[in-house]
């Protein structure tokens, strides 16, 4: 069970598979998407609407709702 | 290699373990505390009402908890799904993103709230049961949490924007968390005498839910981080590309073994590192005699083999 990996895909493995390239691409890709969209959320006043929802007691979530 | 190394070499492990183990008990600590600061908000039986609500925090940790000074990621994503004047949640988007592709799930294993409550309740001294033993149910129960986050993500929106739902179904039905940090202590607090009025079949099926998973915790290590949560899920995919990455070395590899017996997600870890699974509590890494495993935040995976 505790056998030593042979093959390279073993421990890499994954949807990014072993390519480094590939993974700083997706990397780069998402962080890009990431900053993106929290601007995006910023811009367009999403936190306060957060905020809005989050100063009351949610009956859902404390299972009243 | 002398029979002299060999000797020294397994016993350093499992005391930087324990070490590590400390650490991280108090970094868990600390960040609980840090954002569940408002600790009066429990007696008063009102929760924080100040400006650092409209920041999320990356575990799971219900914003109607009375020490809650921030919003929990999932429960914001439902609640600006449903509002109509939101729809598209760019803002939580971004923040789970960025986070995920940070951290993956190092926020499992350092930082989220539920997940430490759980490890506290796996430390009573109670007979532990390994599912992972089980093999197919183990395998079976795992896939839940992706089910629920493939619902959270590519359903709910929809039926949201159709009408069809109108409440935040994950926090409303199955959140553990806002049972024990927002019900239990607002219902125990009573500063609202309103709430107890409202106590129905619902709160029922929550309670018998919450109950059943702290029992459960209690024999099985994290079962809800395991088989439920849709935050782990989500962190768990970003394992594979996050920039924290955990590294094998097999030539410094003495096969001890040790990682995979300290592991209590019960992963093979040098076969199997970066797993969706693997909450990044790190203590493989710590327990290795030799530094064949180890973690970097380049984004790089070694791959010396
Ligand atoms: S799986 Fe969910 S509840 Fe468990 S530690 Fe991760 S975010 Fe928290
Ligand atoms: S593989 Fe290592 S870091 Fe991941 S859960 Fe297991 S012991 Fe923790
Ligand atoms: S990687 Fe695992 S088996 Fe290899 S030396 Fe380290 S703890 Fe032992």
């Amino acid at each position: 069970m505790c056998a030593k990996p042979k093959q390279k895909n073993e421990i890499t493995g994954g949807i990014a598979g072993n390519k480094p390239l590939r993974r700083r691409i997706l990397q780069i890709g998402l962080g890009a998407l990431a900053l993106t969209a929290l601007v995006l959320g910023i811009v367009f006043d999403q936190h306060t609407a957060v905020l809005r929802k989050a100063i009351y007691v949610c009956l859902e979530c404390i299972g009243l709702g | 290699m002398g029979a002299e190394t060999k000797s020294r070499k397994p016993a350093r492990g499992p005391m930087r373990l324990k070490l590590h183990e400390r650490r991280r008990f108090w970094g868990q600590a600390g960040f609980t505390l840090l954002t569940n600061a408002n600790l009066g908000g429990f007696f008063r039986g009102k929760i924080y009402q100040g400006g650092l609500k409209q920041v999320c925090v990356p575990g799971l940790n219900c914003y109607s908890c009375p020490g809650a000074l921030g919003s929990c990621p999932l429960g914001s994503w439902q609640s600006l799904v449903l509002d109509p004047l939101v729809k598209i949640p760019y803002y939580v988007i971004g923040f789970l993103l960025g986070f995920g592709l940070i951290f993956g799930r190092l926020i499992c294993g350092r930082l989220c709230p539920f997940g430490w409550f759980q490890e506290l309740l796996y430390k009573i001294p109670l007979p532990k049961l390994k599912l992972s033993r089980s093999g197919k149910l183990d395998r079976l129960l795992r896939n839940v949490k992706f089910v629920l986050l493939s619902f959270l993500v590519l359903i709910f929106p929809v039926l949201a924007w159709q009408e069809l739902v109108k409440s935040p179904l994950f926090c409303q039905y199955v959140c553990p968390a806002g049972t024990v940090s927002g019900g239990w202590p607002l219902l125990l607090a009573g500063a609202d005498p309103g709430l107890r009025l409202m106590l129905g079949w619902v709160f029922s099926w929550k309670t018998a839910l919450t109950i059943l998973i702290i029992l459960l915790s209690m024999i099985i290590f994290r079962p809800f981080c395991s088989y439920v949560c849709p935050l782990g899920a989500w962190y768990g995919l970003c394992n594979k590309f996050s920039l924290y990455q955990l590294n094998f070395t097999p030539s410094a590899c003495v096969d001890c073994g040790l990682c995979e017996r300290e592991c209590p997600m019960d992963i093979e870890v040098r076969k199997n590192l970066n797993s969706v699974e693997c909450i990044r509590c790190g203590r493989c890494k710590a327990v290795c005699p030799t530094a064949a495993l180890n973690s970097n935040w380049s984004g790089k995976r070694h791959e010396n083999i």
